[in-house]
């Protein structure tokens, strides 16, 4: 019996030594398994934090239109690739003092910054409607008390926007079907009645009829007035030299 | 008395392995390459083929290494994926065939294996070299490796009987080939 499996046990027992070779190609073959499992849990954590990012995005815009109250409220919209036209209209910062001074400015500065403002509008946005719309509801906003809900504003916030939004969508609409004159005709329209809406009593304000009459007074000053009177005839006398010159 | 645990005698090497230590691997690799070679090699005719399959069986093992759980040997584990591997290589050659026959074995074990013992392991090799793809395999399989033919039928995906036949045709072979020799040494003596 011992003899009959003698080959059996002789084959299964039997050892042949392998080259170098081999190990060599396991190695390699483990050094790309775990290269490719580093790949594959580098592309699992890129897909994971796409996704989280992705869900963050989509949870922001609906959850983050801040309202903060202290002395200024605040009211926050994202701003959109699309409707970046027009971004200061979305963006409304109130001071809890002009609730009581009715939007009248009191310094210099305050009326500076309402002027720079508004040439940034217009700058921006042309249309003067959409801003006049965007006044006007900042206006309804002013009256929100400070010291109210925050929900109240939130949703003033939000229905301002969407009106906003719609009436710039229509403005978009009606831009695109004009040609380039008409638009260009509207616009001027529109800047004419900007023009005849600036309130000119402010402006007044500020240039007084003194400091104008000052001024007058030192460009008409004696020296002055006698220098100019010399340089304008000793122009005019070279001129008449080089004329009576070309005609010699 | 002292008990040896002897299919756990591995176990830190094991463990280190599957820690991906690269050392524990060759470790490994240099205490059970040279049996595994021998498998490879009695299914594949070439060295350097079995070198091959033997590398894939060895990287195989490594990355499945977590499936074993200890409960036989590991060379018996290591020697079931030799031999997976070689099948593979096989199929992969597509030399495998296994030609169906309606006829009934009567299976005279005991004269293949008086003819075989008279064989020196070399001739045993060589024979088995010889021997067509499909037989080779159910050969090695039941004869050395100690397979049933229930799961040489599963492993191959053939029919129980298909590998009854196969390892008759392959004793009847090698049992011909053996006293062909036997009798043109007799003549030239």
């Amino acid at each position: 019996m011992e003899n009959r499996n003698n080959w059996k046990n002789q084959l299964r027992n039997r050892k042949v030594t392998p080259s170098d070779e081999a190990w060599l190609a396991i190695e390699a073959g483990l050094e790309k398994k775990n290269s490719n499992q580093l790949k594959k849990k580098f592309i699992i954590t890129l897909i994971a934090a796409s996704f989280i990012g992705f869900v963050v995005f989509l949870s922001i815009p609906t959850q983050t239109r801040t309202i903060e109250k202290s002395n200024t409220v605040k009211v926050k919209t994202p701003i959109q690739s699309d409707q970046s036209v027009f971004p200061e209209a979305l963006f409304l910062e109130v001071n809890s003092a002009l609730t009581s001074a009715d939007s009248e400015p009191n310094s210099e500065t305050q009326t500076n910054a309402t002027l720079t403002q508004s040439k940034l509008n217009t700058k921006k946005e042309p249309n003067s409607s959409l801003i006049s719309v965007a006044e006007n509801k900042k206006s309804e906003t002013l009256k929100i008390p400070a010291k109210e809900e925050k929900i109240k504003a939130s949703k003033a916030a939000i229905e301002l926007l969407a009106e906003v939004e719609a009436e710039l969508a229509q403005t978009i609409e009606i831009n695109s079907t004009y040609s380039p004159d008409e638009e260009a005709e509207i616009l001027l329209a529109e800047a004419k009645l900007m023009i005849q809406e600036v309130d000119y009593d402010r402006l007044y304000e500020f240039a007084q009829a003194s400091d104008l009459l000052a001024e007058a007074e030192n460009n008409l000053s004696e020296e002055r007035l006698q220098g100019k009177v010399w340089l304008f005839v000793q122009s005019n006398v070279k001129h008449l030299e080089t004329a009576f010159a070309s005609l010699k | 008395m002292k008990v040896i645990d002897l299919h756990h005698k591995h176990k830190s090497l094991i463990e280190a392995c599957l820690k991906n230590n690269r050392n524990a691997q060759f470790q490994l690799y240099k205490q059970f390459s040279a049996e595994m070679l021998s498998v490879c090699r009695m299914y594949t005719k070439d060295l350097h083929y079995a070198e091959d399959v033997m590398s894939k069986g060895f990287l195989k093992a490594f990355t499945q290494l977590h499936r074993f759980q200890f409960q036989g040997s590991f060379e018996g584990w290591l020697r079931k994926i030799m031999t997976r591997e070689s099948i593979d290589f096989l199929r992969r050659q597509k030399k495998v065939e296994f030609p169906i026959d309606d006829f009934r074995i009567h299976e005279k074990e005991d004269e293949t294996e008086e003819v075989l013992d008279s064989v020196r392991i070399e001739e045993a090799q060589y024979l088995i070299d010889q021997l067509p793809e499909g037989y080779k395999m159910v050969f090695v399989m039941y004869e050395i490796e100690g397979y049933r033919h229930k799961e040489i039928a599963e492993l191959l995906s053939i029919k129980e009987s298909t590998s009854k036949s196969q390892l008759f045709k392959a004793r009847k072979y090698i049992a011909e080939a053996i006293n062909s020799k036997k009798t043109a040494n007799g003549k030239s003596k």
